[in-house]
Formats: C-alpha cells, sequence, structure tokens
C-alpha cells in the first residue's frame, strides 16, 4: 500500500484488478440512479389528475332506465344503452372532427358533415373513419353505474347487471 | 485511489438518495386509504357484478370538478381518501372509511365536499385536506359549526336542520349585537366592526374568542363582556360565520339593488306613548345591557326608575347620539326614528316607583353599588363599561382632599357628561349628606387632613379667550399634557391605558360646561390629589391660563362660566 502510494506506476496486479472492480461498481450505481430518476421523471410527465370534467362519473342506478332506453349525458357528452338486463356506454363524439351526434331511430347522425352511424356506433355513411367509441361500464358499490370514458372496449360489449 | 474510493461512496449514497426520494415520494397516505376501502368492499360488496369493478380498478386520485359555486372552478379530492361516502355497506365503518349521512339533492359530483365542510378540497395529505395549516384561512368545520354553511345557499329563514343557525341568528338581536354591528340586510349598528364578511375572514376559534373576551385580541375594544351561557356562544358562532359576504343564491346585480332598498328603508314610527315604549324597550332587547325590573343585562345602568333620575330631553338626546351626549359611553346608537325615541323617554320616564330604604347602607346597596362597587372600590358590576370609571370610594388621598360640598352636589346633580344621575328627586339635601359620610365612615380609613397653608381664593380670569391665547395653549398642552390626556385632550394618551382614574376628557362638553375657569386653574395649578394629574404651579401663570381657554376651546364650552350642567 505505502509503495502504491509513493509510487502509483509501480501498482501491484491485485491493486490493478481492485480499481477495475471499483470503476465497475460506481459507473454502474451511476446508471442505475440515473436510470431509476429518468423513469421517475417519465412518470411524472404524464398528469395524474386534469382539471377537465371528469373522466370517470356516475350515470344513475339500472332500475332508472327502462329496457331499450337510450339515455344521453350531455356534458359528458356519452348515450347510456340498456337492453335487457345489459347496459352499455358509447361515445357521442363523431370521429370524423367532432361534433356530437344525436341518437336517431336507427343509429346516429353527425349534424355536422352528414356522418350516419348505426345503433352499435359503426359508419354507414359519411367522412367518419372510425365507429364510435364504446366506453367502459360497471357497476360502483353503491349499486350506481360508472363510466369510465378512458377504457374503450370492443363494440357490442354489454355489461349485466343481475336485479 | 482514495478518489476513486470517494467516488463509489458517493454514487451508493446517490443510490440510496433516489431510492428513498422515489419510496417517499410514491409512499402517499392515499394509497394506504384505497387499499383498506378495496379490501373491506370487497368483501362487503352486494353482488358480483360490483365485485368485478372493484377488482378492475386501481389506485387513483379521485377528484371532483364543480361549476358554479365560485368564479373558479372548484376541485375535491376528498373522495380519494373518503372514499366509502357514497358506499351504503360502511355505515358503520371508521373514518376515513365511513358512509356519509343521507343528504337529500346534494350529490357529490355535484356539490363535492369543501363548499359544505370547508377545508382544503386539493389536500392529498389529512394535514392539508383539513385545513390544519395555520394560515389556510377555512379550516375543516366540525358539527355544529357546518350550519353555518347550509346558509350560503338557503336563505332566511334558516332550515329546520340548522338549529344553532337559527339561535344564533335569533341572539344576534337578543344580545343587541345588530346595535354596534353591521351585517348587509340585518343590521346598521355603526359602533363596531362590520361583520358581513367575518365568516370568510375569521375561523371558528378566533369568533369565539372574540365574543368570549372582546379585548383578547384588540386591548382598546370598547366591546362589553356579556354574560352568556355556553350554548349561546356557540349558536352565535355558528350564526357569525355563516356571513361570508355574497350569499351563494345572490347574484352581484340583484344584491345591489337589494341593498339599495335596505339601506334606504325608513325607520319604523310609532306613537308616543308608554305602551309603544315598551314593546319598543322589549324588542330592541335593551335588557341586554341595562337592568329594568327583574331583568338585568349586567353591563349597563339600572333603569327600573329612571324616571326619578333623568329627564324626557335627557333620554332622547341620549338615544339619538349616546357617545356624543355622554362621552366615553360604549352604548350604540339604534337605527330609531324620533317618534320610537320619545315612545321609549316616555315609557322610561313614567318608571317612578322606587321605595326608598331609611339606612344608608341599604340605600348605597340600591343606589349606588351597580357602579362604585360593594366594596366601593369603582368595580361595580358595569364599571368596566364605563368612561369616566365611578369613583374609587377606597381612594383616600382623593376623597380626603374632595370638598364637602362638591361631592353633596355631585350625588345630588349628577356630573353632566358622565353615567352618575342626579339624585335629588329621590335623596334629600340630608340624606345625600348621611349617605356621603356612610360611605366616607364606611370605605375611608383615614380621616380628612387639615390644610396647612390653605389656597388662596382664584379670581377671574386674566386672560382673554383669543386665538393668540389659546395657540399658547395648544403649544404648551402638546408639551405637557398629551401624555395623559391625548394629542386631541380626550383622555387617551399613550399613557392612559393603565391609569386610574382615567385621565379627564377635556373634550366633553357637558362635563367642561359645569366646570367653572377657577376650577380648571386650580387643577392645573395644584394637581389632583389621588390621581394622575400632577401640580403644575411652576409654570408661568399666563401660560396656565392660556391652557385653561385652549381646554375650553376644544370643549367648545367658549369663555363661558359654568353651564351647570344644562
Amino acid at each position: 500500500m505505502t509503495t502504491a502510494n509513493l509510487n502509483p506506476e509501480r501498482a501491484t496486479e491485485a491493486v490493478e484488478g481492485r480499481r477495475t472492480f471499483i470503476s465497475w461498481i460506481t459507473a454502474g450505481a451511476l446508471v442505475l440512479s440515473a436510470g431509476l430518476m429518468g423513469i421517475f421523471n417519465l412518470i411524472f410527465l404524464r398528469p395524474r389528475v386534469t382539471y377537465g370534467p371528469p373522466s370517470k362519473f356516475r350515470v344513475g342506478k339500472p332500475d332508472g332506465y327502462s329496457s331499450g332506453a337510450e339515455v344521453v349525458f350531455p356534458a359528458a357528452r356519452v348515450v347510456v344503452r340498456r337492453r335487457g338486463d345489459e347496459f352499455a356506454a358509447i361515445s357521442l363524439v363523431c370521429t370524423h372532427l367532432g361534433c356530437v351526434v344525436n341518437p336517431t331511430d336507427s343509429g346516429f347522425d353527425c349534424p355536422c358533415h352528414g356522418s350516419k352511424y348505426d345503433s352499435a356506433g359503426n359508419v354507414v355513411a359519411g367522412p367518419a373513419p372510425k365507429r364510435l367509441s364504446w366506453y367502459r361500464i360497471a357497476q360502483a358499490p353503491n349499486g350506481e353505474l360508472e363510466v369510465d370514458k378512458r377504457k374503450e372496449v370492443d363494440s357490442g360489449t354489454y355489461l349485466e347487471v343481475k336485479a | 485511489m482514495r478518489i476513486s474510493f470517494a467516488l463509489l461512496l458517493s454514487s451508493l449514497a446517490l443510490i440510496v438518495v433516489v431510492v428513498v426520494v422515489i419510496a417517499q415520494s410514491t409512499d402517499e397516505e392515499w394509497r394506504d386509504y384505497q387499499l383498506e376501502y378495496l379490501d373491506q368492499a370487497m368483501g362487503r360488496a352486494s353482488s358480483d357484478t360490483v365485485r368485478q369493478a372493484l377488482a378492475a380498478s386501481g389506485l387513483e386520485i379521485q377528484q371532483d370538478t364543480l361549476a358554479g359555486f365560485e368564479d373558479t372552478t372548484r376541485i375535491d379530492r376528498c373522495r380519494t381518501c373518503h372514499m366509502a361516502i357514497d358506499d351504503p355497506q360502511f355505515e358503520n365503518g371508521q373514518h376515513p372509511l365511513k358512509t356519509h349521512p343521507k343528504m337529500a339533492g346534494h350529490s357529490f359530483s355535484e356539490f363535492g365536499c369543501t363548499v359544505c365542510h370547508a377545508g382544503n378540497g386539493r389536500g392529498l395529505t389529512t394535514y392539508d385536506a383539513h385545513g390544519d395549516d395555520h394560515f389556510w384561512p377555512e379550516p375543516l368545520l366540525a358539527a355544529p359549526y357546518i350550519e353555518s354553511s347550509c346558509a350560503r345557499c338557503h336563505p332566511e329563514p334558516y332550515l329546520d336542520e340548522t338549529p344553532h343557525l337559527r339561535r344564533g341568528r335569533k341572539l344576534f338581536e337578543k344580545y343587541a349585537c345588530v346595535g354596534c354591528h353591521t351585517i348587509r340586510g340585518v343590521s346598521r349598528g355603526k359602533l363596531g366592526p362590520d361583520l358581513t364578511d367575518v365568516g370568510t375572514n375569521f375561523k371558528i376559534d378566533y369568533l369565539t374568542e372574540s365574543i368570549v373576551d372582546p379585548k383578547a385580541n384588540a386591548i382598546t375594544s370598547i366591546m362589553p363582556k356579556f354574560v352568556m351561557a355556553q350554548k349561546d356562544v356557540q349558536a352565535l358562532t355558528v350564526f357569525l360565520k355563516s356571513r361570508r359576504g355574497r350569499q351563494m343564491f345572490e347574484d352581484p346585480v340583484t344584491l345591489r339593488i337589494k341593498t339599495k332598498e335596505w339601506e334606504q328603508e325608513a325607520a319604523r314610527e310609532l306613537s308616543e306613548t308608554p305602551d309603544a315604549g315598551q314593546m319598543a324597550f322589549d324588542e330592541r332587547f335593551c335588557a341586554s345591557c341595562h337592568k329594568l325590573g327583574q331583568e338585568d343585562g349586567k353591563l349597563a345602568p339600572d333603569l327600573s326608575f329612571q324616571g326619578l333620575l333623568r329627564e324626557k330631553e335627557y333620554i332622547v338626546a341620549h338615544l339619538s347620539d349616546p357617545r356624543r351626549h355622554t362621552y366615553g359611553s360604549n352604548m350604540p346608537t339604534f337605527f330609531m326614528s324620533e317618534s320610537e325615541k320619545k315612545a321609549i323617554a316616555i315609557y322610561l320616564t313614567s318608571l317612578t316607583a322606587f321605595d326608598l330604604p331609611a339606612a344608608p347602607k341599604e340605600q348605597y346597596a340600591l343606589l349606588c353599588s351597580r357602579c362604585h362597587g360593594e366594596e366601593g372600590a369603582g368595580d361595580g358590576l358595569i364599571a368596566e363599561n364605563l368612561l369616566p370609571r365611578p369613583r374609587q370610594f377606597t381612594n383616600a388621598k382623593f376623597f380626603n382632599w374632595l370638598p364637602e360640598d362638591r361631592a353633596w352636589n355631585d350625588i345630588a346633580n349628577g356630573v353632566p357628561g358622565t353615567a352618575m344621575p342626579p339624585f335629588k328627586k329621590i335623596l334629600s339635601e340630608s340624606q345625600v349628606q348621611e349617605l356621603f359620610s356612610w360611605v366616607r365612615s364606611e370605605f375611608l380609613k383615614s380621616d380628612r387632613k387639615k390644610w396647612k397653608r390653605p389656597r388662596p381664593k382664584t379670581g377671574a380670569n386674566p386672560v382673554a379667550y383669543s386665538p393668540e391665547s389659546i395657540k399658547r395653549g395648544h403649544d404648551a398642552f402638546q408639551l405637557r399634557c398629551y401624555g395623559c390626556h391625548g394629542r386631541i385632550g380626550d383622555g387617551n394618551g399613550p399613557n392612559a391605558v393603565d391609569m386610574l382614574p382615567r385621565p379627564r376628557n377635556l373634550m366633553s362638553t357637558a362635563f367642561m360646561g359645569a366646570v367653572t375657569d377657577q376650577r380648571l386653574f386650580e387643577s392645573i395649578t395644584y394637581g389632583i390629589v389621588g390621581t394622575g394629574m400632577p401640580a403644575w404651579d411652576y409654570l408661568p401663570k399666563t401660560q396656565r391660563w392660556d391652557l385653561v381657554n385652549f381646554v375650553r376651546s376644544l370643549s367648545k364650552t367658549g369663555p363661558a362660566a359654568p353651564s351647570n350642567g344644562k
């Protein structure tokens, strides 16, 4: 040790090995912490809540819907449909340029550029490129139905609620 | 070698720091509550559909965005921890996982929580969200203070569900708070602070403290300490907390119109009869401060036999502006028409029933002790609220100096501009003398001293009452006298606060009108024994007379001889 201190040129093989080991650990630790910080910063980039209208909202108890009913929630731009004991929530935002579509007997009509959708939300006519979104609907512990606009589901997915 | 060791250690330390920081910022209180809730809710869920939904839900911040309550959108994240508020399975749960009591017509997504409960809706820890921070203006409202929030939307008459609020509203009149304080649409007192916004600006503790001990936060407050039961204090606090400026059901324009109409409302007219006066006396809750018969507010003079003490004109003048009429009074000016004042004066002067006991001791107890105290120490029940304070009969120096005829005169004719009434209709001249000698023998333990050098008689004022003389007097006053009597001579100088007897208010026209120039000159020259007033006999004689002239100009009594209290 003393010789190495006096003249580093004459360091032994053992010292050389230890030095490599230390530099590897050091580099590893630095990379690891940089990685952790990076990942965590990426997580921070995504807001946990936003100040817009809530994406998850309650739409009332199943009893409030008669069979075959379609109830529009204008603020949320969603229609809730009951079919037998099954429920579904369908978006009312036209996939073309974002107008609010009107439910009709045959499905949905967009007042802006004439897109037409069938009752499942599939495009029938007009410039719309995609079908209307279906959102996940679930039952909250107090019995109310809850629509979550962040979770899209396949068209034709109904939630069965037993009375 | 050493340097690479140091680098190794610091990079390891960095890892530890990073891990700790990440752990700390992800270990949030609400995550534990949500895990606990999901766990318990699974067991209590009513159906499989609910169980599926619970299983699919992750931990996340629950937020209600509420528009339409104020100019800005309210953000309430309370449900992040209080997840069970609308879950009927948690009726018997522990906070924060407990079902909220049913509130018909108030859905959580529409009204949120902080509109009623206050607190900080954006907070995500108990400390932040409940507004425990000293500088958060609206901490969580506990029962019954939460009733104050109902009044933000539900106008008068207040809801049956808010008994404290209803009671507080009534008490605000019962304790005659309306006399001093303005609340828009409720009362128009001018003496105390406006309370229209008081609920926004102050927390519960402060409001309660200000009712219980008005001097706690403002040493110069003249608000009396009301004799109030604990539950009355609580109800009044609820009512005051509900005063948060513009209520949510009022829009600025209709509020302005309504306020204008209210401001221009005329005071009610009454017929000038004793009956109407008695009704007004009861409706104004005069007995919340004054005593009349069995009712006693324990704060202000006894009016039970007012007809023997005061004239009708005196009472009308006093009701019109008590503080101008009796400087230092803390009685407010009530919003009354002339006819109502006259009716009250007629009623009060009709009270002449009084049985005078024979013994001076009992006379003292009935007539004097309310102000001067049972032990004659000037600390009677209502002494706190009187200015000047009642004389202390135990002040031997003063009473051994005070010429007897002046004392007799003060008892018989009262002291103008103070609360001391004339007793000449109750006590005969000999009874006055008897009473005073009893007071002397009872409370003064020492005998009157003989003056070694009798004071020379003071002649008429040799200095003319002129602007020059007043100017010279003013200059001398600001040098010598302001410390106690104050710059404007109102007796509120910087030294006055803990002086007893308090320095005389030299602006009191009524009092000064009854004092002769000679008495003023002698008081300046020789001082007043037993008080803080020193002798100024080393000032040039003309300067003392200049001071007399200046003091006359302060009280606007002019170069006059005394008006004998008229």
